[in-house]
């Protein structure tokens, strides 16, 4: 195998796909990246084994063929070599060498039939939709993952494909997040699905603000193709929870906040709460919230948020992570936050579809 | 035919020593217990062959006229209890009258006994169950009882007896048992001709703990602190228990003593257990011998025929007191340890030769009102050009010693050079053991703490220590608050066994102010919708459940926090000094000083020690300046 391509081009190119590689692993393939030429250029393929990104970048191929190099150390190198023309060439052996500049390198590779193939998507229900509304919703949802690994099934975010709608929900038990996403579903179609936490991450990485990405849905994996990348992913097996009876029908109050002022906030009075004991007040007055935290052996803090307000006077506690979590991660400047007693669950809304229930925290100081 | 038949009489009482004789160790327990009933004195036993061959206990007790000497070998005869009523409140070792029967059906007997006052004795050979010989013998008073050919006449039974060194270990494990119970009786124990130990009669336990254990485990030992008598049962826990760090791999050194009975209790070892809590290592066992005397009629000791096991009418209160004496006990020794350390070294011509240069640091109380005399170290010896060995500071000194350069700079003009003779600042006495000072020869791999008290040397660990300090800090602050709890977003469902169902609805409340939010749903299923906030990670459900284990093991009135100490420990640890940070010696005093104020000192909260002790004694004989 021989090409020859600019550095950007192939560093654009690890990068995709080099975040997927395991650093600890008990198959050195798997730190491995699979080069292989195409008619245009080249495909670079990362896996291990729950999830697997490829990439394509042009580059003139002066002979085809395919190898596997280590990819951390790919990276490394070529990010640090002095000229913007690589030339690259590997032998039968898998021994790769890298010309640039006054630089040369020799890497040992592995062969290509090492490599475990990526799965293959036939009879997949495919979706398709906008890289813009997806990267949103998935910043919108998946801090609310949960990552505590005895409770696998809430280790990624449920996409649910009915009823013209994409949903998404991500919780940890304690807190849920969800957004529904308009989507054309045919017949036929309708699919519910785990995708895991690491999966998410990568396609947040990939995902931009423009152009469309196709999801193609096979019996227990999932493929999403945006930009000339492809990521795959298995799919978490099991049963995610009745997310729907958790969501409260009713609100007895709505509180209107702006979401910058309240967040920070939020964040000040919560530097005294203590790891430990880490809940926070939210007292209820005519037209004011006070948010107040106390930790006996720091200090206390409070700050008072003049609101609209004409309720009854209640007090409720929540843990301040929860609280902040939607904040930072939504863009708009308005939210609201529905609330129905002390004891029951608040749930932050905005104007667009968007969902996050928090449960109370019962203190007694 | 009628297919049921009474059974003969020694049948019977095959079948009955089947349970009351399983080896020549309980052979030796029952006649050795008898001894004991009958007032002895002294209590010689001789075995052969790990006891199959032979077992003779002799007694000078009161003996037995013939009458009763030939009762005796029927079944159900003792002169122990007489009603029904008696039965209630033993207070004899024995009182099930299978014993003498049991052993002489399944041995070649022989029973001497003589009255003090009886011109003759009486002498009783049974074989195998059958009287052969009663005659007069003149013996002296007291009772020999003698069983030979163990199990001649049962051999199933037979070839179930280990090796001879495993049943001898029994019988002699037995003995040590019956002789730390009655330290006032002299016990002497001849095995295959050769005496393995001869107990003179002591008053105090302590000493026939020394007798029997040594000199080395005894001093490992410390008095349990009877925090009066529980008015419930009139129970009193007295005897020994291992000091806080002491430890064995398993059960067998914790010796419990109910009434004076050798028991093996359930309810008491986890109280002994719970009461050293974070001062014993995960799958460390304490060493124990405690004695619990409550009123014969709150404990049922005749559930099992060797009455190993025992039953008490109020188990709950039994493990509370024992908890709080075991941990009354350990926070006593406490006081003990930290003067120990507050002891000022010896002076300087007791002390053993080529001690090494140290550091004088002044107590506390010196430091506050003169903070400039606070650090007067000894850096002469560091420069003494006529020292013994040349010591190299790096090695020895504080980690920040720069040889010629003040020791501690930000002292400034303070750091004044002395001789040892006038180490302790602020014009404390020297004598005056109140001073508290200690001294810090310096920190060993940036971890040990080397300190120097009246016995020799202490090394203490800095990050045990300090996370020993810390987590104390930390519990008593969440005690002084509520825990608050999370409500969940999706109630789980529990389902318990009725027993475990049955504890939790009664401790509900309590769980509920340890943050765990339960309701009863019935049939042994409870709601759980909330948990306390530093529970997170785990599947609830589980957490739950060991939670649920494990308060049921410790018994009520524990801690609310209990369960959150894992999770204090965990914190400790990341927040503690590590090992390789470098202490200055204002911080090392300070981490000394809340070491000492600590309820438990002396290991961390997982059970590891934070000091080791080398006394003298022991670097003496390192050094071959003294005899092992």
């Amino acid at each position: 195998m021989k090409f020859h391509l600019s550095k950007e081009k192939l560093l654009e190119g690890l990068q995709q796909v080099q975040s997927v590689v395991s650093t600890r692993t008990t198959l050195p393939i798997l730190s491995n990246v699979l080069l292989q030429t195409n008619g245009k250029g080249i495909n670079m393929t990362t896996t291990d084994l729950d999830v697997g990104v490829r990439c394509n970048i042009e580059a003139e191929i002066t002979e085809a063929g395919a190898t596997t190099l280590p990819a951390r150390r790919l990276f490394n190198i070529i990010r640090e070599l002095p000229s913007s023309d690589v030339q690259f060439e590997s032998d039968a052996k898998n021994v790769a060498s890298i010309h640039s500049g006054q630089s040369f390198f020799k890497i040992l590779g592995l062969p290509e039939e090492e490599f475990p193939p990526l799965p293959k998507f036939e009879g997949a229900k495919v979706y398709t939709l906008r890289q813009g509304q997806l990267k949103d919703a998935l910043k919108k949802t998946s801090y609310a993952i949960s990552t505590d690994e005895t409770r696998y099934v809430l280790n990624g975010i449920l996409c649910s494909f009915k009823e013209g709608k994409l949903t998404l929900v991500a919780t940890d038990g304690r807190r849920l997040a969800m957004v529904d996403l308009e989507l054309e579903i045919a017949p036929g179609k309708e699919a519910s699905v785990i995708i895991p936490a690491k999966a998410i991450n990568e396609l947040q990485r990939l995902l931009k603000d423009d152009g469309e990405i196709e999801i193609r849905l096979g019996e227990n994996q999932v493929a999403f193709e945006l930009n000339g990348t492809l990521l795959v992913s298995k799919l978490i097996e099991g049963n995610y929870p009745n997310y729907r009876q958790v969501i409260p029908n009713e609100a007895k109050e709505r509180i209107e906040l702006e979401r910058e002022t309240f967040l920070n906030a939020v964040r000040r009075v919560s530097l005294l709460t203590s790891e430990k004991s880490n809940s926070l007040k939210l007292i209820f007055t005519k037209n004011n919230i006070d948010i107040a935290a106390n930790s006996p052996e720091i200090g206390e803090a409070k700050e008072s948020l003049p609101v609209k307000y004409g309720g009854k006077d209640f007090t409720i506690a929540f843990n301040p992570e929860f609280l902040m979590a939607p904040l930072r991660n939504l863009p708009e400047d308005t939210v609201y936050l529905d609330l129905i007693d002390e004891m029951s669950p608040g749930v932050i809304k905005i104007n667009t579809s968007f969902l996050y229930v928090l449960m109370p925290m019962r203190i007694s100081y | 035919m009628s297919r049921v038949a009474l059974l003969s009489e020694i049948v019977a009482s095959q079948v009955a020593a089947g349970e009351v004789v399983e080896r020549p160790a309980s052979v030796v327990k029952e006649l050795v217990e008898n001894s004991l009933d009958a007032g002895a004195r002294t209590i010689e036993t001789v075995t052969a062959r790990g006891g199959i061959a032979l077992v003779r206990v002799t007694d000078d007790g009161h003996g037995m006229d013939r009458d009763d000497a030939l009762l005796c070998l029927e079944r159900h005869a003792t002169s122990k209890i007489r009603t029904g009523a008696d039965l209630a409140a033993i207070a004899t070792l024995g009182f099930r009258g299978e014993a003498m029967p049991s052993i002489a059906s399944v041995s070649r007997f022989r029973l001497a006994t003589r009255e003090p006052g009886a011109l003759a004795g009486t002498e009783i050979l049974v074989n195998g169950g059958k009287i052969e010989t009663v005659r007069d013998c003149g013996d002296a008073p007291g009772t020999s009882v003698e069983a030979r050919a163990l199990f001649f006449n049962l051999p199933a039974r037979r070839k179930f007896l280990r090796s001879e060194a495993t049943e001898s270990a029994h019988v002699e494990t037995q003995l040590q048992m019956l002789a730390i119970a009655h330290p006032s009786v002299r016990f002497i124990y001849i095995r295959d001709g050769r005496t393995v130990f001869q107990l003179p009669a002591v008053t105090r336990l302590l000493d026939r703990i020394r007798d029997l254990c040594g000199a080395e485990a005894a001093d490992e030992l410390t008095p349990v602190e009877d925090g009066g008598r529980v008015a419930e049962n009139d129970l009193k826990i007295s005897g020994f228990i291992g000091k806080a760090g002491v430890s064995r791999g398993n059960r067998s050194s914790q010796r419990i003593f109910i009434n004076g009975r050798a028991v093996d209790n359930g309810v008491v070892n986890q109280a002994l257990r719970e009461g050293y809590h974070t001062a014993l290592m995960k799958g460390r066992y304490p060493v124990a011998y405690l004695f619990l005397e409550m009123d014969p009629a709150a404990v049922d000791v005749n559930v099992h025929p060797a009455k190993r096991e025992v039953r008490f009418r109020a188990p709950g209160s039994v493990r509370e007191a024992l908890t709080a004496a075991v941990r009354r006990t350990l926070e006593a020794g406490r006081a003990d340890w930290s003067r120990s350390f507050h002891q000022p070294p010896l002076p300087e011509q007791t002390r053993p030769a080529a001690m090494v240069p140290a550091l004088a640091v002044a107590d506390r109380a010196a430091s506050n009102s003169s903070p400039a005399a606070a650090a007067r170290f000894d850096r002469a010896d560091f420069s003494t050009p006529d020292l013994a060995l040349p010591v190299a500071p790096p090695a020895l000194g504080l980690p920040v010693a720069k040889p010629p350069a003040p020791l501690f700079p930000e002292e400034g003009a303070a750091v004044v050079s002395t001789r040892k003779e006038e180490a302790p600042a602020g014009g404390a006495p020297r004598g005056a053991a109140s001073a508290g000072a200690f001294k810090i020869l310096g920190v060993l791999g940036k971890l040990y703490v080397l300190m120097e008290n009246a016995s020799g040397l202490v090394l203490v660990d800095q990050h045990a220590a300090h996370e020993r300090i810390l987590f104390e800090e930390l519990r008593r602050r969440l005690e002084a608050q509520e825990v608050n709890s999370q409500k969940l977003l999706m109630p789980l469902t529990l389902q318990l066994g009725p027993k475990d169902a049955d504890w939790l609805r009664q401790n509900l409340e309590p769980l509920q102010k340890m943050g765990i939010g339960l309701e009863d749903f019935g049939a042994g299923s409870f709601k759980l919708d909330a948990l306390p906030p530093f529970l997170q990670g785990g599947e609830p459900l589980a957490l739950v459940r060991e939670i649920i284990d494990a308060l049921q093991a410790a018994g009520s009135g524990t801690s609310r926090l209990r369960l959150g100490e894992d999770m204090i420990a965990k914190t400790v640890c990341r927040h503690a000094v590590k090992a390789n940070d470098v202490l200055r010696e204002r911080e090392l005093v300070k981490l000394l000083e809340d070491l000492l104020a600590c309820e438990l000192p002396y290991c961390c909260p997982h059970g590891r020690p934070t000091m080791i002790q080398m006394s003298y004694g022991e670097l003496e004989r390192k050094f071959g300046r003294r005899a092992p």
